[in-house]
Parts: C-alpha cells; structure tokens; sequence
C-alpha cells in the first residue's frame, strides 16, 4: 500500500465518521427547535383557552367549560409531529374575581419525522394559564 | 463531499432557525389577535373587535417576519401555497359559531433558496369566545 492510497483509506473513514455525526447534531439541533416551538404553541393555546372559561357568566360551569374547550380545540391543530393532548381544569368560577386556572398537554411525536433517529421516543409537553374573572364581564 | 454536506446542514440549521422564530412570534401574534378581538368593538362593546385583531396581528408579527410583507386582508385568508413567497396574510373575522378566529398564512422571507427544499409555509391560527359585558 503505497502512500496515496493510504491517504485516501484515512479519508474514507473520516469522512465515514464525520458525516453521520454532522446529521445527528442537526437533527439533534432541529428536535430542541422543535420542542420550544410547541411548547410555544401550548403556552398560547392553553392561555387563551383559560380567557375564554373566563369570559363565561360566573356559576354557569358547563359554559366556561365548553368554551374553553372550543378555542383550545380551534387554536392547537394535529400538524406532523404536534398531537393535542387534552385541557384539563377549565371547570368555570362560581364568583366574579375568582381565578380559573386551565392546564393542557401535547405529545411531540419525534419517530414519526427523521428526528427520531436522535430522539427516538415520544415527548410529552404540558403548560397551564391562569386567569381572572371580572365582575363587569359576561352577561 | 464533507464540505458540501457541512454546507447543506448549515443552510438547513440557519433556515430552520430562522423559521422557528417567525413561527413562533406569529403564534404568539395570533394569540394577541385572538384576544384583541374577543375584547369590545371601540362604540359598541358587545361586539367582537375584529378590524382591531388583524392589526394587532401585523403590529406584533411584522417585526419578527424580517422582510416579509404583511397583508392584512378583509376576508378570508389564502390558502399558504397561494400566497406569494415573501408574503403573508393576516385576516380575522367572525365565524358562525360566533368565535373569534384569526389567521397568518402564506411563505416569508427565506434566505436559503427553495432549491434547497426548505420553502417554509407558515400556517396558524387562533380561536377564542367573544367576551360579553353585563347590560
């Protein structure tokens, strides 16, 4: 084996380490931006959920509930590797002034986009809000 | 070959980042929109503030969006995929559940060329109960 061939072997193999790694530390990088773009998307949803349970008259439970659950339904959608979860807490006030306080979680399905070859499994996300309800709201 | 591949994943990791971010700050536009336009209408205030919402919408996201233009449209948004490149659309309206829905679609500004198969859409959206004042 002469000296040029020897050189060419060495590259082979580096090139055979280095590439593999380079896409492992992207995927890596794109699955952080991922999941703090979720948990972007979660915070939001789930805080406008909890103004809409407030925006319901006080003591009609079933109503703050209904509409908390339809704007966090309109506003966190199924795309790729986001699938909601579920909205929990939103039962409604009894009095003006008092807090609702809405919690709702998401699943980021990494294994079903090519950043499951670094995060192989399934993360679960969550995030709550609370809000206040005013006396001179809802009628 | 190692060079072209490092070239690649660092166009992708710059445009990723930078989608990332606009997607981000259009959803948390989206969401200020959503609840502008829960709030009362300016004379009437047990009505939806829809005009409000979309510009609540251009006034937050347009800062992040880095060159893209902003259109805030009267109806119903495009589809993203119809929407030029470089632009995006705001609109807000009434839907007939009588929520409040607000939208930014379309494709902003992206600096690594679309050959490079990263023509990024940005598609969110936001729903939320009008608020209601006691008579």
């Amino acid at each position: 084996v002469n000296l040029q061939e020897q050189g060419q072997g060495q590259a082979l193999v580096e090139t055979a380490i280095v590439v593999p790694s380079m896409i492992a530390l992207m995927l890596g990088f794109l699955a952080v931006l991922v999941r703090v773009e979720a948990q972007i998307e979660l915070e939001s949803a789930t805080s406008l959920a909890a103004a809409a349970a407030v925006s319901a008259p006080a003591g009609d439970f079933s109503l703050s509930s209904r509409y908390a659950q339809d704007t966090w339904k309109g506003t966190l959608h199924y795309y790729g590797y986001l699938e909601p979860g579920t909205l929990q807490g939103c039962a409604g006030y009894g009095q003006a002034g008092e807090q609702v306080t809405c919690s709702g979680t998401a699943t980021l399905r990494y294994r079903e986009t090519p950043m499951g070859l670094v995060v192989p499994f399934d993360l679960a996300i969550s995030a709550s809000a609370t809000a206040r309800s005013s006396e001179y709201r809802s009628r | 070959m190692v060079i072209g591949v490092f070239l690649l994943l660092l166009f992708g990791a710059v445009s990723a980042s930078l989608y990332t971010v606009e997607r981000g700050a259009a959803v948390t536009a989206v969401a200020a929109g959503a609840r502008v336009g829960a709030g009362a209408a300016p004379g009437n205030p047990n009505t939806p503030n829809i005009e409000g919402a979309a510009a609540e919408v251009v006034r937050v996201v347009r800062p992040s969006l880095f060159g893209t233009r902003v259109n805030q449209q009267t109806g119903a948004c495009r589809a993203p995929r119809q929407v030029p490149p470089g632009e995006v659309d705001v609109c807000a309206r009434l839907s007939p559940g009588g929520m409040v829905e607000v939208e930014l679609r379309g494709r902003p500004v992206n600096p690594v060329p679309a050959a490079f198969g990263l023509d990024w859409v940005l598609d969110v959206g936001a729903q939320i109960q009008p608020v209601t004042f006691k008579p």
